[in-house]
């Protein structure tokens, strides 16, 4: 190690976890800062408001200064040395500049504002909040903009001075969202009581209440909304984006079951999930298939879940095939946030199931029934896991209260019960034909049983994803946990230095994923180790 | 369920979100520590440390809606303490470009000296150094960013990060013998 090297590790070493309190009433000063920070925000945006009703009543002002018929020279048409445009009403800035005749004295075509006692003060640049896409009356005012050739005076006159009165209306709102999606919208807008309101939540539904609350169901972006209208027809809009991203991840599962080369009739799909800490699983939902195999679960929160494909016994492919399991392929733990522009394309997973065919006929018992002495009776909801030979978890039975269990409807194989509370697993085959290798000691004919030695549980490793983890801040990291016990992964450098550990005790499923935010940590080689209980699995090196 | 961020962590989140004053106290108390750990070693002094700290800590509490739960919570926290310090000093800093600096004399008695100080003594040295030199120590030593990205940060050149890195460890290491003597 070189003398740099050396030196960083010392300095690492002392101050890498280094901490120190702050003062004792040091979070209350906090808090006062930040109440501080969001009231001059507030004040901001009051201030804002006045300046938009100042600007509002110095245009009503010129309104009815402008009704007085003495010598309407009317702006409508250029003048001479004039460019006039039409006022942009989608201009964000809809304010006005106004400069009163008495200053248009550096231009020989400079014009003359028929009415020129217009006093300084009306000089007002107005700029109403940028987020205010639209103002507008039901009679159009026909706003023109003239701008003289040479100068930057800017002179603006109306044609409509008739208006008898502009109802002022300004569009504003506030909202509040709670943790489960419910958004409170505080109405903020200055407008009479007569006033209509429409509000775009930006999930294709609308209110015309004056406060609403809106569920959005969705993580996303929404753009909402509301516009104020009066009697009269003058109108105001303002617009915010909202985002919403602590919603649990939510995803459409659809998919497929087929039967053979034949499409199933009759049949349902179950989709199973069950408690991370006692592993109890409970049906989430189940849809029917239609007519072409299809089925749909809708808006289903990220995690695992199980899916099991039946068939009805009226189904005339009932006695050919058996359920199918899916396992851990369905995490949805990270599902894409939803974003309103794709919405409908990206948000569902995709889940095709061959079901499996059975040759119940010449192949014995579909059945492994079992028994275990281990049953706490205090407890009611214990229970064996079932494993298919490839250490994949393919289905639960709870317990009896004797401490039995049943799977029934296997395709012939070999398979491992697991029981969690003893750690201990026991493998069984169904189907005598296609066992080549018959277990030592078990029956001929019907359910063989191998009790004692457990086999080896599946075999353990680390996967790790994206690697090399260069694009994404998260590292996944993934592995066998059959025991079901607490794990801890640490990532090291090069020099054997812990960057960072993440340990877990709570959800312990037999296939465990962990993501760790690898943003922090620069671009080098890195070992993962993975310890289950006081094993080390052997370790893996990713590269950032 | 294998999310980084615990449930206990989202629920206290979830709570912070709806400004439930326990919830914050309870978030506050949690990186209090930790974070002003981080604050004084980019910090001068303890003044400024708590001027990061303060600042940040608003910035955690305004913006908790907005942290996606996919990478560790106390991560994301430290993160946004760094790159307030860096905020804080990337005004003053000043990063002399490519000038050689005279190696250091490379004694490992050095190393000895340094492997005898307390933290807390070795924090006080760290707040000595120079702006510049410091936020490159820290990010390079501390956080482990290399060259290229501390250069990005800071917008500096990658060859600035460099000699910025090897006038702190020089310095630093003339202060900790000066203090010895």
């Amino acid at each position: 190690m070189s003398y740099n090297e050396e030196m960083d590790k010392i300095v690492l070493d002392k101050l890498a976890g280094y901490s120190e309190e702050p003062e004792p009433d040091f979070f209350r000063s906090i808090l006062a800062e930040r109440e501080r920070a969001a009231k001059s925000k507030l004040l901001n945006r009051i201030l804002l408001i006045a300046v938009s009703i100042a600007a509002l009543i110095a245009l009503l002002y010129l309104l009815l200064r402008n009704d007085k018929p003495e010598g309407q020279s009317s702006l409508l048409y250029p003048q001479p040395g004039l460019t006039a445009s039409s006022a942009d009403q989608s201009s964000e800035k809809s304010g006005f500049n106004h400069v009163g005749s008495g200053q248009n004295h550096n231009n020989d075509n400079a014009v003359q504002l028929s009415s020129s006692s217009v006093s300084p003060a009306e000089a007002t640049i107005n700029h109403l909040p940028a987020t205010h896409k639209t103002t507008g009356a039901g009679k159009p005012t026909a706003i023109t903009q003239a701008k003289k050739n040479t100068g930057n005076d800017v002179i603006r006159k109306e044609t409509e001075p008739k208006e008898t009165k502009v109802q002022s209306v300004n569009a504003i709102f506030d909202y509040f969202m709670d943790s489960t999606g419910k958004c409170t919208f505080y109405n903020q807008s200055m407008a009479n009581e007569d006033a209509e309101y429409e509000w775009f939540f930006g999930d294709g539904s609308i209110s015309k209440e004056k406060e609403p609350t809106h569920a959005y169901a969705l993580n996303g972006y929404y753009h909402v909304c509301l516009t104020v209208t009066t009697p009269q027809g003058t109108y105001d809009s303002y617009c915010d984006d909202i985002s919403i991203d602590h919603l649990p991840n939510r995803r459409n599962l659809i998919g497929k079951v087929s039967a053979g080369n034949s499409v199933p009739d009759k049949g349902w799909v179950y989709l199973i999930s069950y408690d991370s800490v006692s592993m109890v699983p409970y049906l989430i939902d189940s849809s029917r298939l239609d007519q072409s195999g299809y089925f749909t679960f809708n808006q289903i929160p990220a995690g695992y879940y199980l899916v099991r494909a039946t068939l009805e016994t009226k189904s005339i492919h009932y006695k050919q095939y058996m359920p199918t399991y899916y396992g851990q392929s369905l995490i949805w733990n990270f599902a894409k946030r939803y974003n309103l522009s794709s919405f409908g394309k990206g948000n569902s997973d995709l889940l095709i199931i061959n079901l499996l065919s059975t040759r119940k006929s010449d192949s014995g018992d579909n059945t492994i029934d079992g028994q275990t002495n281990t049953r706490d009776n205090e407890l009611n909801d214990d229970i064996v896991i079932l494993y298919d030979n490839n250490g994949k978890p393919i289905g639960f039975a709870q317990l009896g209260p004797d401490g039995k269990f049943s799977f029934n409807d296997l395709p012939p194989g070999s398979y491992q019960v697991f029981n969690p509370r003893t750690g201990s697993y026991t493998t069984y085959t169904t189907g005598g034909t296609s066992s080549s290798t018959p277990p030592p000691g078990g029956t001929t004919g019907g359910t063989t049983t191998q009790t004692g030695t457990p086999p080896p549980p599946p075999q353990p490793e680390i996967i790790l994803y994206p690697n090399p983890c260069t694009s994404s801040d998260v590292l996944t990291v993934k592995f066998n946990n059959p025991d079901l016990v607490p794990y801890s992964v640490t990532v090291i450098d090069q020099n054997g230095v812990t960057k960072m550990t993440q340990k877990g005790n709570k959800y312990l499923v037999p296939v465990q994923e962990v993501q760790l935010d690898v943003s922090m940590l620069p671009a080098r080689n890195y070992q993962v180790i993975v310890t289950l209980g006081n094993k080390t699995l052997p370790s893996a090196s990713f590269t950032k | 369920m294998t999310n980084p961020v615990s449930i206990k962590e989202e629920e206290l989140i979830r709570q912070c979100i709806q400004e439930d004053q326990k919830s914050l106290e309870a978030f506050y108390r949690m990186y209090a520590g930790k974070m002003m750990g981080i604050c004084l070693r980019y910090a001068k002094n303890r003044e400024d440390a708590e001027d990061i700290l303060q600042e940040g800590f608003i910035k955690v509490f305004n913006n908790l809606k907005n942290f996606k739960k996919e990478g560790s919570l106390e991560g994301w926290v430290k993160r946004i303490m760094v790159n307030t310090a860096l905020l804080h000093y990337r005004k003053t800093a000043k990063f002399e470009n490519h000038v050689e600096v005279e190696a250091a004399d490379k004694e490992t008695n050095d190393l000895d000296i340094l492997s005898s100080l307390s933290a807390k003594e070795l924090m006080a040295q760290i707040q000595t150094l120079p702006d510049g030199y410091r936020m490159v120590f820290n990010m390079y030593v501390l956080e482990g960013y290399q060259h290229k990205e501390i250069g990005e940060l800071l917008g500096i050149n990658e060859g600035t990060s460099k000699s910025q890195l090897a006038r702190a460890r020089k310095f630093l290491m003339d202060i900790i013998k000066k203090r010895e003597l």
